[in-house]
């Protein structure tokens, strides 16, 4: 699967609905978040201003209200929720 | 009177959801088979927004009708890469892997954050997508202030581009594979 653009070796990917992710999982995407908007940012920032880097990158995710969206917001029903 | 979690939960809802609503969300994640860790995310779901008719409206209306046609978005709320992991286009599959969720006529939508993360909006311009709205946002309730972007392009085009790319239609075509046998 290897090309210039894609390096998917060892890679394992999946689709599921919000009722199939566990709880460690939800955890594993917050972090994942988290890590990923403080390294973008730490790259637009520059590297002296790691501290500053993850604290917006902290507040980002949780502007994202990531736990409120997945508590409140979506219906574990398949159909669409109104 | 509504009963139970529903009618519950909807009390939770944050003041800023609540005029909107959605439907069929769907996670993409790409996990490294040697330590079983998140290598990448997505989230995505259909959203409408508006009062409780106009969005029942557009939940339901046909593409064609008029006002309210073409208006459940195909919203991709949020994606991230492990930083150990960018540069082998884990994020375009999981793109892909999302938008093959949806209806090829939908408008996929993305809210960006231009100034802190002009990487992400880049790289979503670069297939396809147009800015349709920006505006100043408080991040959180006390947060700085942040540019953000509505980026926004059709489902159906956003893939013919991503498959335009070099080794992008074999790498999705086998990642659907996989991804099909574990549901099966």
């Amino acid at each position: 699967m290897a090309s210039p653009e894609f390096n998917l070796e060892g890679i394992r990917f999946d689709v599921v609905r919000p009722e199939q992710m566990t709880g460690e999982d939800w955890g594993n995407a917050a972090a994942l978040l988290t890590n990923a908007f403080a390294s973008g940012l730490q790259r637009q920032l520059g590297p002296d201003r790691h501290d500053e880097a993850v604290a917006v990158a902290n507040t980002m995710t949780r502007a994202d209200d990531f736990e409120g969206f997945r508590q409140s917001r979506i219906d574990p029903a398949s159909g669409p929720t109104i | 009177m509504r009963d139970s979690g529903k009618a519950e939960s909807t009390q939770q809802v944050d003041p800023r959801f609540k005029d909107q609503s959605f439907a069929k969300p769907r996670i993409v994640r790409a996990v490294d088979e040697q330590n079983e860790s998140l290598a990448g995310y997505l989230y995505s779901a259909d959203g409408v927004s508006g009062s409780p008719t106009k969005r029942l409206a557009k939940m339901y209306a046909p593409h064609f009708m008029p006002i309210v046609g073409g208006k459940r978005y195909a919203w991709q709320r949020e994606i991230a890469v492990h930083p150990d992991y960018t540069d082998r286009g884990i994020g375009l599959v999981l793109g892909a892997l999302s938008l093959l969720e949806r209806k090829p006529n939908q408008i996929a939508t993305a809210y960006v954050y231009s100034d802190y993360l002009p990487q992400a909006g880049l790289a979503m311009k670069a297939l396809g997508f147009k800015v349709t709205g920006n505006q100043y946002v408080v991040l959180g309730h006390d947060g700085p202030m942040a540019w953000r972007e509505r980026l926004a392009a059709p489902v159906g085009r956003t893939l013919r581009h991503i498959r335009m790319i070099p080794g992008a239609s074999q790498a999705i075509t086998q990642v659907r594979s996989q991804v099909r046998n574990n549901k099966a």
